[in-house]
């Protein structure tokens, strides 16, 4: 392979394929021990009721769950001081290293949990079935509640990703408080710039605004107006810039990483 | 082939190097020698790419190590002295790493391991930390990269071992290939090290090859001991005193490479001295 180019497909296929066997013994324990846990709760979960989400709901657990503690642990070499080496030192460039990881944490990942759940699904209301002659409709990966989710999953794992690699230790706690602390400060920085805006609106504790609106210059309509750009512009933040920057901010952590 | 220019490098606050300069052509097994501490791993890593210089300018095969690009480290091998092995066969991992490196050999990779004495199919788990450097080795050999840096590699080697690793490490230097060894076991390697490169409180302090440092240097061994104006070097043995001398004649003669960092370390102007005349003697 005379590959020399600065990003090349097949040695992301290497890497994501390198980190899949050199990890499949803890994906096998894993996943034993999920399936074990899994089988207990849907038995229970029949025994006590019927709910016809119970997969869906399931899954998104499994999902979020298990994909942020993975996130979490996917730079884990990176960070120890021997295998970090190695790790930086197999001949793939860094957007590759970096694209590799994002894809294992994201679509791998929901393509194998998927798999895996459809599996599951299967079997343990077989179980179900045999045992308490009761069973939850199957899971179903087309469902619009689980299409939505696994975007959902792919937006809020990206700070977990950042989080993975920039901090060295307790990457899952210290990304928690941080996206915590962020979230704090972008609040306070909201309302202050709402008080600075619409200071004049507010008068004793009362929106003037609602009551008397001949008295206000801003209408309710516009304020309706402000309120849907808030809304459209949160859901972009979440959806779209958030992503970019925290997978952005990682690509840059790995390039300037020493060892 | 490699080429370190005003380089500075500093750990904090501590400075390790300060305006290093630095050139390495091809077809040599280049003996990085330094007491511990000289910085002769960071200067590997600065040369591989691992830690990124704060001022000066670092080319290897034409490239700028800290971009990290495909292409660069398709090139370049390093073996660090302390490394984890994944838990795989020698066979697997050549499955896994070997198609990163264009001019891998498999048929290579497979008679080093014979030569080694290592199973292919035995995982690395079960086998000790020498025998995992060996594989670690004939994998770094086999790669063919342009650039193979290599700290501390009989470090956890048995005799045999160390025989065998000479002997693969002969038949695969070629003119178009570089080989930079750092070692304390300089007698491990001493029948294949040239030039010999010697760093010191951030310095290089000497980057001669073995011809010029026989042809200027000459041990002797004295009754007793020389004055100090009379030898660059002398240490006791059991035949009387092993002295350093100029060597007059210019005609070469074998010096071994411990002898000669000790002397380099203990006398390092009067050697600079006797290289420089010996430059100008030359020309």
């Amino acid at each position: 392979m005379q590959v020399e180019q600065s990003f090349h497909p097949f040695r992301v296929y290497l890497l994501i394929r390198n980190a899949m066997i050199l990890s499949r013994s803890s994906i096998v324990v894993v996943t034993a021990a999920v399936t074990g846990i899994l089988m207990l709760i849907s038995l229970l979960n029949v025994y006590a009721g019927y709910s016809p989400l119970f997969h869906q709901q399931l899954y998104l657990v499994v999902l979020f769950l298990g994909g942020i503690l993975v996130t979490t642990r996917t730079f884990r070499e990176l960070h120890d001081p021997v295998q970090g080496l190695s790790w930086l030192m197999v001949p793939a460039s860094i957007p590759e290293k970096a694209l590799a990881r994002i894809l294992i944490t994201t679509v791998v990942y929901i393509a194998g949990t998927m798999l895996f759940y459809l599996i599951f699904s299967m079997v343990s209301e077989g179980l179900n079935t045999m045992i308490l002659k009761r069973h939850h409709p199957l899971f179903n990966p087309f469902d619009p509640i689980i299409l939505k989710g696994t975007l959902a999953y792919i937006a809020v794992q990206a700070p977990f990703l950042l989080g993975a690699v920039y901090f060295r230790k307790h990457a899952l706690s210290k990304t928690i408080l941080t996206v915590l602390g962020l979230s704090f400060v972008l609040g306070i920085g909201i309302c202050l710039a709402a008080w600075l805006i619409f200071g004049d609106q507010f008068t004793e504790l009362n929106f003037k605004l609602l009551f008397d609106s001949t008295d206000s210059n801003v209408t309710w309509m516009q304020l309706s107006k402000i309120g849907q750009i808030g809304i459209h512009t949160a859901r972009v933040i979440f959806w779209i810039v958030t992503p970019i920057i925290c997978w952005a901010v990682c690509y840059i952590r790995l390039k300037e990483t020493e060892r | 082939m490699i080429t370190l220019q005003d380089l500075s490098f500093s750990y904090r606050k501590k400075e390790l190097f300060s305006h290093l300069d630095l050139s390495l052509s091809s077809g040599g097994i280049c003996g990085l020698l330094g007491k511990n501490g000289a910085g002769k791993t960071t200067l590997l890593k600065l040369i591989s790419g691992l830690l990124f210089a704060d001022q000066g300018n670092i080319r290897v095969t034409g490239e700028q190590p800290s971009d990290r690009s495909a292409g660069f480290l398709q090139k370049l091998f390093l073996v660090p002295e302390e490394f984890r092995f994944p838990s795989v066969s020698p066979q697997q991992y050549m499955r896994l790493y070997a198609p990163f490196y264009p001019l891998f050999n498999s048929k290579q990779f497979l008679t080093y391991l014979e030569e080694f004495e290592l199973d292919a199919k035995t995982n690395v788990a079960q086998i000790s930390f020498g025998q995992r450097k060996k594989c670690l080795l004939a994998f770094a050999l086999a790669a063919n990269c342009q650039v193979t840096l290599l700290d501390e590699p009989t470090n956890g080697l048995d005799i045999p071992s160390k025989k065998q690793f000479r002997r693969a490490l002969a038949s695969v230097l070629t003119d178009d290939r570089l080989f930079i060894i750092s070692t304390h076991q300089v007698r491990d390697l001493e029948s294949l090290i040239d030039p010999v490169v010697i760093l010191d409180e951030g310095h290089i302090i000497f980057n001669r090859s073995i011809e010029e440092i026989s042809k200027r240097l000459c041990i002797e061994t004295l009754s007793t001991e020389p004055g100090a104006n009379d030898a660059l070097y002398s240490e006791k043995t059991f035949e009387g005193y092993k002295a350093v001398l100029k060597n007059p004649g210019y005609s070469e003669n074998y010096i071994d490479l411990e002898t000669l960092f000790n002397t380099v370390i203990n006398s390092r102007d009067k050697v600079a001295a006797i290289f420089e005349k010996g430059s100008s003697h030359a020309s």
